[in-house]
C-alpha cells in the first residue's frame, strides 16, 4: 500500500481565549493522487482544519496532535518550507480573496518567485502558462481583479496555489458562489489538474454534490467533531450518522424527485455534555446526553461516532403473514413480508388496491392479528398493544378520518382519549400538551375549537386531528396508511406536507402507504412494491422508485392499445 | 304542547291525582246499575253500578305503567343482549340471535293466552312476560347498531390504545345507540299496551284489574249489549281512550324518529 | 335456518310439556275464571282425568318421552271438556281461520301494496294524496286489531244491520243453490274479514312505498325514463319488478301476527275459527286444548317464516340490500 501523502492524527484546534475546541481531535490520511471531501453545515470546523493543515493558526489558536507529511511529522518551523511549495491551498472564493491593487498574473507569479527562487520574468511565463492551463481568456491574464467574475477569480486561486506544483492541494469551497455551468467547469479543471500534477487533494466542501463528483473518501464533521468517515459510497447510500443522513436530505442536487428538508434546528434541549448531535438528533436517547463520542468502525473503512451505533432499525418485521378465509377460498393479504424501518427513515409501501398495504399496516399496528411472523421494535420483540399505548411508540393514521373519529365526540375529547387511558395524565398537562398537538398540526388550539364538535370539521381538518391524536403520544414510527385517500388535492398536498415537515422536524419514522409512484417519489428513503401481498421490489427510494417507472404508465398504455 | 303529549299527560297526571287521594270509585258500587252520564256519573255506570270514568282514570294508569316497566325492562335486557350480541361476536352472538329468532318466530298472542292461561295473569307476570317476548326486536335493532359501529376504526383505535371497555360502551356506543333505544321503547310500550288490553279482552288479563281491556270484556261479555245504548259510554269510551292512547304513542315515537 | 327450526320445535315442545308440570300448586285445582258470570270449576272426575293425562304419577324423564312419542306421531290428546281429538277439533277449525287469513292477506296486500306504488309515485311532488294515505295508512297498522273489530261491529253490524252479529253461517240454514251457501259464507266472513285486511293493509302500504320509493330514486329508473318509456311500462316493468319481493316476502311473515291477530278478531265476531276454539279452551279451562292449539298455530307459523326466510336469501343472492 502507498504511503500516506498526509496523516493527521489526533489533532484539535482551540482559538485562543474560546472556551471550547474550535476542532476536536481526529485523525485523517491522504494518499497522493487520492481525493477526500470534508463535508459539515457551516461552522463545523472545515475552515479551521484547512487552515491548521497549512499552518496558518499557530499564531491565534493552541494546537495538539501530530501532522505528518511525506513521512516526516511537522513542527512549527516546518511549514515555512513546505507551505504552498508542497501543500497549497485555493481559498474560499471571496471578493477580497485576491489583492485588488495587483495584476492577477502578478499574483499568480507570487510565490513561484518565492519558493522557486525564479527570476520575475520566468516566474511570469509560468504564470501565464497556468493560467492558460486553467483555461482562463488571455485576455484577462494581465487584469485586476475587480475585473473579473467569481468564476475567472476561482480559476485564478487555482493556478495561484498550483504555481508550485504542491503535493498536497486543498481546495475550500470551490464551487461556492458560482453559477451551475461555472460549477461544472470548476469541478472538471481540478480533476484534469489532478490527474497531470497528480497531487493529493481534500476538497472542503458543505456540497453534496461536488463531493459525489470528485471525491473517493469523506468525512463528515460537525461543530468541530468527526462524525462519520467511508468511502463515498457508503457515506452517500449508506449513510449511518443521523447527521450525514440529513444533510443528504438537505442537498436538492442528489435526487430531482424527492423534497428537500434541513436538518432541524432543534428536536429536544441540547445537553451540557455528551453528542454535540444530541438536540437535533432524531435517534437520541437519554444516555447520548452523557455520551462523549468517539470513531466506532462498523465496517471496513466505515467509522462513525454515535452512543446508538449509527443509524438504529426501529422496526423490523420478519416473514409476515395473514390470511383470510372467506367461505371456501383463502386469500393470502400478507405473504411472508419482511423489511425493516430505520430511525428517522421514510418508507413508501406502494400497492394497488387490494395489495395487502392496508392490512400489513393493521398487523402491525394490531388492528388485525397476524398468523404469522415476527415484529421486533429497537430490537425487542413487543406487542402492538404496547406499542401504541406508550409513547415513543408507533401510532396510524388511517384512509378515511370520518371513521378514525367518533364524529358526537368533542375535539377535546378526541385529544384526551390517549392521555387519559394510555398516558393515565392528570388534566392539567392533558390540556397543555393538546394544544401543543393542535398547533402542531395548525389547527387552532382556543378553548371553543377544543369544545367544538368532530362533525362540525371538513375532512381536512378531521385528518389533521388525527395526526394530532397521534402526535400526542409521540410515536417513533408514524404508519399513514393512505391518508389522503378521502381529501381532494390541495387538502392531501397541504396534509402530506405538513406529515412531512412533522416527521422532520420531530424525528419520528413512518411508513407511508399509498398508491401513488410520484407522491412516493416525495418523500420516501426506502421503497417497498407489494403486489398481491408478495413483496416484489425492496430497496432505497430512489432505485426503486425509478424501475418502476412503468407502474406510473402501465395502464394507461394498456387501455389505450386495447382500444385501438 | 302538542295535543298528544297533553292526552299522555292528561292520563297519567289523572292516575296519579286519583290513587294519591286514595281513588276506590272504580271498584267500589256508587250508583244504580247501567246508569246513562249525568253529573255524579260523567259516563255513566257498568252494570254493577260502578262509575265508568273512575274505571277509565283507574284503567290508564294502569295500562300505560305497565307500558313503562315490560318496555324498560325489555329494552334494558335488549339493549345489554344487543350490546354484547355485537361486541362479542362469535358463538355467543350466534347463540343470541337464535334465541331470538326463536322468540319472535313464536306466535306471540297465542303464547301468552297459553302462559295467562297456565300461570294466571298477575301484574307483574304481565310484565315479565311481555319484557320476556319484547325484547329481541330491541336486541336485534341494538345489535345491528353495534356491529355498525364496530366496524368504525375509532373503536379498533381505542382498544388498541386501552381504553376500558366501559369507558367504550358508555362513551362509543351509548351515546349514538340512545335515540334508538327510546324509540324502541315507546314502540314497545304501545305494543305492550295493545297486547294487555288484547288479553285482557279475551279475559286472561289480571282480574283484580280495571284495565281498558277489561272494561272491554265486561262490556262485550254483558248479552245483547248491542241492541241497547249501553255501548254508546260503556264500550266506546274505553275503546276511544285505549285508541287515543296509541295513536298518541304512534305520535310521538314518529316524533323522535325524524 | 334448520337451527332455527328444530330449535323452534324444541322451544315449543318443551314449554308445552313443563307448563301444566310448574304451574303453581296442584294446577288443577285452580279456578279464576270469571267469564262474565260464568265461574268453571274442575270437577274430581276432571282432574283426575288430567293427572293420567299429563302421566304425573310417573317419573318425569318417561313423561317427557311418552309426551314427544305422541306429539310426534300427531297425536295431541282429547280435549278434557269436548270429550274429542284435540286434533280433530283443531281440524275442523282451522279451515275458517285458514279462510280468513289468506282472503284478508291476499285482500290486504293486493290493496295495500298498490296504494302504496301509488303513494310513491306521487311522492316526489309531495301530493295531497300521497299524504293523505300515508297518514290514514300508519294510523291504520297501530290500531290493533280487535279495536277495529269492535269499530265495524258495533257501525255496520248493530247500527247499519248490514251483517250478521255472529257466526260463520247462518244457524239451521238450509241453502237453495250453492251460490246461495257462498254468499252466506261471505256474508259472515264479510266483516272479521275487512278487520283483519284493514288491520295490516297498512303494514303493506308502508313497505310498498318505501320500497317503491327507494327504487324510483335508483339510477336505472332515470336511465328508464331518459329512455322514453310509457308511464305504464315504468311501473310495472322496472318499479314494481324490483319492489316486488319485499313485499312477497312480507305477506309469509305476516302470517303469524294475521294468524294471532285471527284469535281476537274471531273472538270479536264470535266466527268460529281456531281463535275462538282456543277463547273457548281458555275459559273452559281445557288445557289440553290450549296446547294442541298453540302447538298447531306454531307449526304453521313456523312454516310461513321458513317460506320468507327462503325468499329473503332468493333476495340476497340477488344483491337487494339488507334494509328490509
Amino acid at each position: 500500500m502507498q504511503p500516506p501523502l498526509l496523516t493527521i492524527d489526533a489533532l484539535s484546534i482551540r482559538y485562543h481565549k474560546q472556551p471550547v475546541n474550535a476542532v476536536h481531535p481526529f485523525n485523517l490520511q491522504v494518499i497522493a493522487g487520492e481525493t477526500i471531501g470534508i463535508v459539515g453545515e457551516s461552522g463545523s470546523g472545515k475552515s479551521s482544519i484547512a487552515h491548521a493543515i497549512m499552518g496558518l493558526l499557530f499564531d491565534k489558536a493552541t494546537i495538539e496532535g501530530t501532522i505528518t507529511f511525506d513521512g516526516k511529522t511537522l513542527m512549527q518551523p516546518d511549514w515555512q518550507t513546505l507551505r504552498w511549495r508542497q501543500i497549497a491551498l485555493v481559498f474560499q472564493n471571496a471578493s477580497n480573496v485576491l489583492n485588488p491593487m495587483m495584476k492577477l498574473s502578478d499574483q499568480v507569479a507570487e510565490p513561484i518567485t518565492t519558493h522557486l527562487g525564479l527570476s520575475k520574468g520566468r516566474a511570469r511565463q509560468r504564470a501565464f502558462q497556468l493560467l492558460q492551463d486553467v483555461g482562463l481568456d488571455s485576455t484577462w491574464w494581465q487584469a485586476y481583479p475587480s475585473q473579473i467574475s467569481g468564476g475567472m477569480r476561482q480559476k485564478v486561486l487555482i493556478a495561484m496555489a498550483l504555481a508550485c506544483q504542491p503535493k498536497l492541494l486543498i481546495v475550500d469551497e470551490p464551487t461556492m458562489s458560482l453559477d451551475p455551468a461555472a460549477k461544472h467547469q470548476v469541478v472538471a479543471l481540478i480533476q484534469s489538474l489532478q490527474e497531470k500534477y497528480h497531487f493529493g487533494l481534500i476538497v472542503i466542501s458543505h456540497e453534496m454534490k461536488i463531493i459525489q463528483h470528485m471525491c473517493s473518501k469523506v468525512y463528515v464533521f460537525y461543530k468541530g467533531h468527526h462524525l462519520e468517515y467511508g468511502t463515498l459510497n457508503d457515506v452517500l447510500e449508506k449513510p449511518r450518522h443521523p447527521y450525514t443522513k440529513g444533510l443528504i436530505g438537505a442537498s436538492w442536487e442528489l435526487d430531482a424527485h424527492r423534497d428537500i428538508w434541513g436538518i432541524p434546528t432543534s428536536i429536544r434541549a441540547s445537553a451540557a455534555s455528551g453528542c454535540p448531535f444530541y438536540e437535533r438528533c432524531f435517534q437520541a436517547k437519554p444516555a447520548c446526553a452523557q455520551y462523549d463520542i468517539k470513531p466506532l468502525t462498523i465496517q471496513q473503512g466505515h467509522s462513525v461516532a454515535c452512543q446508538r451505533g449509527g443509524i438504529a432499525t426501529l422496526l423490523n418485521v420478519q416473514a409476515l403473514q395473514k390470511n383470510f378465509h372467506i367461505r371456501h377460498h383463502t386469500i393470502n393479504a400478507v405473504s411472508n413480508v419482511s423489511f425493516e424501518v430505520k430511525e428517522g427513515e421514510v418508507l413508501a409501501i406502494i400497492g394497488t388496491s387490494g395489495s395487502g398495504k392496508s392490512t400489513l399496516a393493521h398487523l402491525i399496528a394490531g388492528y388485525e392479528t397476524k398468523d404469522a411472523g415476527s415484529i421486533t421494535f429497537e430490537n425487542s420483540p413487543a406487542s402492538p398493544e404496547d406499542l401504541m399505548r406508550r409513547q415513543g411508540g408507533l401510532q396510524l393514521v388511517t384512509q378515511d378520518p370520518a371513521a378514525a373519529l367518533n364524529s358526537c365526540w368533542r375535539i377535546r375529547d378526541v385529544l384526551n382519549e390517549p392521555l387519559k387511558w394510555s398516558l393515565k395524565m392528570c388534566e392539567k398537562k392533558r390540556h397543555r400538551l393538546m394544544r401543543h398537538v393542535l398547533h402542531d398540526v395548525q389547527l387552532p388550539s382556543s378553548e371553543s375549537f377544543l369544545e367544538k364538535q368532530v362533525h362540525a370539521l371538513s375532512g381536512g381538518e378531521k385528518q389533521r386531528l388525527v395526526l394530532a391524536r397521534a402526535l400526542t403520544m409521540s410515536p417513533k414510527l408514524l404508519i399513514a396508511d393512505e391518508i389522503t385517500a378521502m381529501l381532494d388535492p390541495s387538502n392531501a398536498a397541504n396534509i402530506v406536507k405538513l406529515l412531512k415537515a412533522m416527521q422532520n422536524s420531530h424525528g419520528f419514522s413512518m411508513i407511508f402507504i399509498t398508491h401513488d409512484l410520484y407522491l412516493a417519489r416525495k418523500i420516501a428513503d426506502t421503497a417497498l412494491v407489494l403486489e398481491h401481498g408478495k413483496v416484489v421490489d425492496y430497496g432505497p427510494g430512489p432505485d426503486v422508485l425509478t424501475t418502476r417507472q412503468d407502474m406510473l404508465h402501465h395502464r394507461p398504455s394498456n387501455t389505450l392499445s386495447s382500444i385501438s | 304542547m302538542k295535543s298528544y303529549k297533553i292526552y299522555l299527560a292528561i292520563i297519567i297526571i289523572a292516575f296519579a291525582v286519583y290513587t294519591l287521594f286514595g281513588g276506590t270509585a272504580h271498584q267500589a258500587v256508587s250508583g244504580a246499575s247501567l246508569e246513562s252520564p249525568s253529573l255524579t256519573h260523567p259516563l255513566g255506570t257498568d252494570d254493577l253500578g260502578i262509575d265508568i270514568l273512575a274505571q277509565l282514570i283507574h284503567g290508564g294508569g294502569y295500562s300505560i305503567f305497565l307500558g313503562i316497566f315490560s318496555a324498560g325492562s325489555a329494552t334494558f335486557i335488549g339493549s345489554i343482549i344487543g350490546i354484547i350480541s355485537g361486541y362479542i361476536g362469535g358463538k355467543i352472538d350466534h347463540f343470541l340471535m337464535a334465541v331470538c329468532d326463536i322468540i319472535t318466530g313464536m306466535p306471540q298472542m297465542i303464547l301468552l293466552i297459553l302462559l295467562g292461561a297456565f300461570l294466571g295473569a298477575s301484574y307483574l307476570s304481565m310484565i315479565i312476560v311481555l319484557a320476556m317476548l319484547s325484547w329481541p326486536q330491541t336486541a336485534r335493532t341494538i345489535r345491528a347498531r353495534v356491529l355498525f359501529i364496530k366496524e368504525h376504526d375509532y373503536i379498533r383505535y381505542s382498544k388498541q390504545m386501552g381504553t376500558p371497555l366501559y369507558a367504550i360502551i358508555t362513551r362509543h356506543f351509548l351515546p349514538p345507540l340512545k335515540p334508538l333505544l327510546t324509540l324502541a321503547f315507546i314502540k314497545m310500550m304501545s305494543r305492550s299496551i295493545m297486547m294487555e288490553a288484547s288479553l285482557a279482552y279475551l279475559g286472561l288479563g289480571d282480574p283484580t284489574s280495571k284495565s281498558w281491556g277489561m272494561m272491554l270484556n265486561k262490556a262485550m261479555a254483558f248479552p245483547g249489549i248491542y241492541f241497547t245504548p249501553y255501548w254508546k259510554w260503556w264500550l266506546t269510551a274505553p275503546l276511544i281512550a285505549l285508541v287515543c292512547l296509541i295513536l298518541s304513542l304512534m305520535l310521538l315515537s314518529k316524533e323522535i324518529e325524524v | 335456518m334448520w337451527q332455527k327450526i328444530v330449535g323452534t320445535l324444541i322451544v315449543v315442545l318443551v314449554l308445552n310439556f313443563f307448563l301444566p308440570r310448574i304451574m303453581p300448586g296442584d294446577p288443577f285445582n285452580f279456578i279464576s275464571v270469571e267469564e262474565g258470570s260464568v265461574t268453571v270449576t274442575l270437577t274430581e272426575d276432571q282432574i283426575a282425568h288430567y293427572h293420567a293425562y299429563y302421566g304425573m304419577d310417573k317419573p318425569m324423564l318417561e313423561q317427557f318421552t311418552t309426551y314427544i312419542s305422541r306429539t310426534l306421531r300427531g297425536d295431541l290428546g282429547i280435549s278434557i271438556y269436548y270429550n274429542r281429538p284435540v286434533s280433530e277439533m283443531i281440524g275442523e277449525r282451522l279451515i275458517w281461520t285458514l279462510l280468513l287469513v289468506i282472503s284478508a292477506l291476499g285482500i290486504s296486500s293486493l290493496f295495500g301494496s298498490a296504494l302504496g306504488l301509488i303513494s310513491a309515485y306521487h311522492a316526489r311532488e309531495s301530493s295531497i294524496l300521497d299524504d293523505l294515505l300515508l297518514r290514514m295508512m300508519t294510523i291504520l297498522s297501530e290500531i290493533p286489531d280487535f279495536i277495529i273489530g269492535l269499530a265495524l261491529l258495533i257501525y255496520f253490524g248493530a247500527h247499519l244491520k248490514w251483517f250478521p252479529l255472529a257466526g260463520a253461517t247462518t244457524a239451521f240454514a238450509v241453502y237453495d243453490s250453492a251460490f246461495d251457501a257462498f254468499r252466506d259464507y261471505v256474508h259472515h266472513a264479510a266483516l272479521p274479514c275487512l278487520t283483519l285486511s284493514l288491520s295490516s293493509i297498512g303494514d303493506f302500504y308502508l313497505l310498498s312505498r318505501q320500497s317503491a320509493v327507494s327504487v324510483l330514486t335508483e339510477p336505472y329508473i332515470l336511465t328508464a325514463r331518459a329512455k322514453g318509456l310509457r308511464k305504464r311500462r315504468l311501473i310495472f316493468h322496472h318499479v314494481l319488478a324490483n319492489a316486488i319481493s319485499p313485499i312477497l316476502a312480507r305477506i309469509f311473515m305476516k302470517m303469524g301476527g294475521m294468524l294471532s291477530g285471527a284469535v281476537l278478531v274471531e273472538v270479536v265476531f264470535a266466527y268460529p275459527g281456531i281463535g275462538k276454539l282456543m277463547r273457548e279452551a281458555v275459559s273452559m279451562r281445557d288445557y289440553v286444548l290450549i296446547q294442541g292449539i298453540f302447538f298447531y298455530v306454531a307449526v304453521l307459523i313456523l312454516i310461513f317464516n321458513t317460506a320468507a326466510d327462503m325468499i329473503f336469501k332468493k333476495m340476497k343472492q340477488r344483491g337487494f340490500h339488507e334494509k328490509l
